[in-house]
């Protein structure tokens, strides 16, 4: 397990004020929330912000990060002090609990083994706005359970399956809660969309007495794809063309995902424009396009040669590209 | 943990806009409480399906509802302030694929 330097990863002084971390917290959660934040890393920066907040915050729990001493460094190997679970019990603090939405993995789990180390393990945290098992007697419903899977753009072409395993709380014998792990093979359907929900009735915890299992919900992630770019059911792929297969026109070629393409480009493409591959994007009743963005990119001058093919373009040439310029400029 | 190769492989239900959900289905399935849902129809954030008695959602407002109430409980953002991040996100969306 590897020590978290929650300081620095909120970008703080060790001596930070209540109200310097706030605003630092603040500050991060805005940048990094995964709802806004269009980097990759995005939703692993926002938990990480989250954890840290979690104990800088609160008195008990800064106290006793602060006590395990600041001879440790980000990243490296930690093991809690032997007779840490005792000296915290005693100093207070009770259970851990994020008090944010959290964007749980498949296990479940919002904080890291180096929180859960030292602070415990947040319990289980089900539905809000379910009755929990223990309030109530009789028949409830099992725990729904929401997961997200990431997939490739190919596997929206093809379908796939996935293996998932997962944590949950169920009934045991004695009348009280387990942790359970259930694994359990799903077929990711051709089709889907970034964002859409699967629903695989009952396959959530177990109901209690004689309540229904609950269900489980799988949030479609694509993973970010060095050629292609997802809108919806339509698909982007850039297109790079040499300045003069764009003038004459030609035939290249385009991969897509279920195969390469020839596509005919026609002469004075420009760049900036969208060939349409109708149907070629992901496959439904009415399947989504597939652009093919223009890109037209110079090749750079690297010889004598270069800069003579150039400028013989530029002698048979009388071309006027910022003509605009003078015709709508007043001066 | 089971041998995986024993588990046969199980087909769910794509909750898009041709599934229409019972309101008490849809607030379990977006994780939100029956106040939350009702402020998102009055801000404008989603609505209801036309429907003779009960109130039925598309299950392709899921994502949205799963949004505003991400915004909503970690960053604090009111009901005004969804609607318009919502509305400026799709607008960054549209953009970044007409560039």
């Amino acid at each position: 397990m590897q020590y978290k330097d929650y300081y620095e990863i909120m970008g703080l002084e060790k001596t930070a004020t209540d109200e310097e971390i706030k605003r630092a917290y603040r500050k991060l959660a805005r940048k990094y929330h995964p709802d806004v934040s269009k980097s990759e890393d995005a939703e692993e920066r926002f938990k990480e912000v989250g954890e840290a907040y979690e104990v800088l915050k609160d008195k008990e729990k800064r106290a006793a990060y602060d006590q395990l001493g600041s001879q440790w460094q980000a990243g490296e190997s930690f093991t809690p002090p032997p007779d840490w679970e005792q000296y915290y019990q005693q100093h207070g603090a009770g259970q851990a609990g994020g008090s944010y939405s959290g964007f749980e993995n498949v296990s479940g789990e919002d904080f890291s083994d180096f929180f859960s180390s030292i602070f415990g393990q947040g319990g289980f945290r089900g539905n809000p706005h379910q009755k929990s098992y223990q309030q109530s007697t009789g028949n409830v419903r099992g725990e729904d359970v929401h997961a997200k899977v990431e997939i490739d753009v190919e596997d929206a072409y093809r379908g796939s399956e996935r293996t998932l395993t997962f944590s949950l709380a169920e009934p045991s014998a004695e009348g009280g809660l387990v942790k359970k792990q259930k694994t359990l093979n799903v077929k990711i359907p051709k089709g889907v969309k970034e964002g859409q929900h699967i629903r695989l009735a009952k396959q959530g915890g177990t109901g209690f007495g004689n309540g229904v299992n609950g269900d489980l919900f799988l949030e479609i992630v694509f993973k970010p794809h060095k050629i292609y770019q997802l809108a919806g059911k339509d698909l982007v792929v850039k297109l790079p063309l040499a300045p003069w297969e764009a003038a004459l026109g030609c035939k290249v070629e385009v991969p897509t995902p279920s195969g390469s393409l020839a596509l005919t480009i026609p002469a004075n493409s420009k760049s900036g424009q969208k060939l349409r591959l109708k149907g070629k994007g992901i496959p439904a009743k009415i399947p989504g396009d597939l652009f093919a963005l223009i890109d037209i990119v110079n090749p750079p001058v690297e010889s004598e040669n270069d800069r003579k093919a150039y400028q013989k373009l530029a002698d048979s040439f009388n071309f006027q590209p910022r003509a605009y310029f003078r015709e709508n400029a007043h001066v | 943990m089971s041998n995986n190769n024993n588990l046969t492989c199980l087909r769910g239900d794509i909750l898009d806009h041709a599934v229409f959900l019972e309101q008490s289905d849809f607030q379990r399935i977006c994780q939100i409480s029956e106040k939350f849902l009702l402020e998102l129809i009055e801000e404008g954030v989603i609505e209801p399906e036309p429907n003779q008695d009960s109130n039925y959602f598309s299950g392709v407002h899921i994502q949205r509802v799963r949004k505003a109430y991400r915004l909503n409980c970690d960053l604090g953002v009111n009901l005004p302030g969804i609607a318009l991040i919502l509305e400026l996100l799709e607008k960054i969306d549209h953009l970044e694929k007409h560039y």
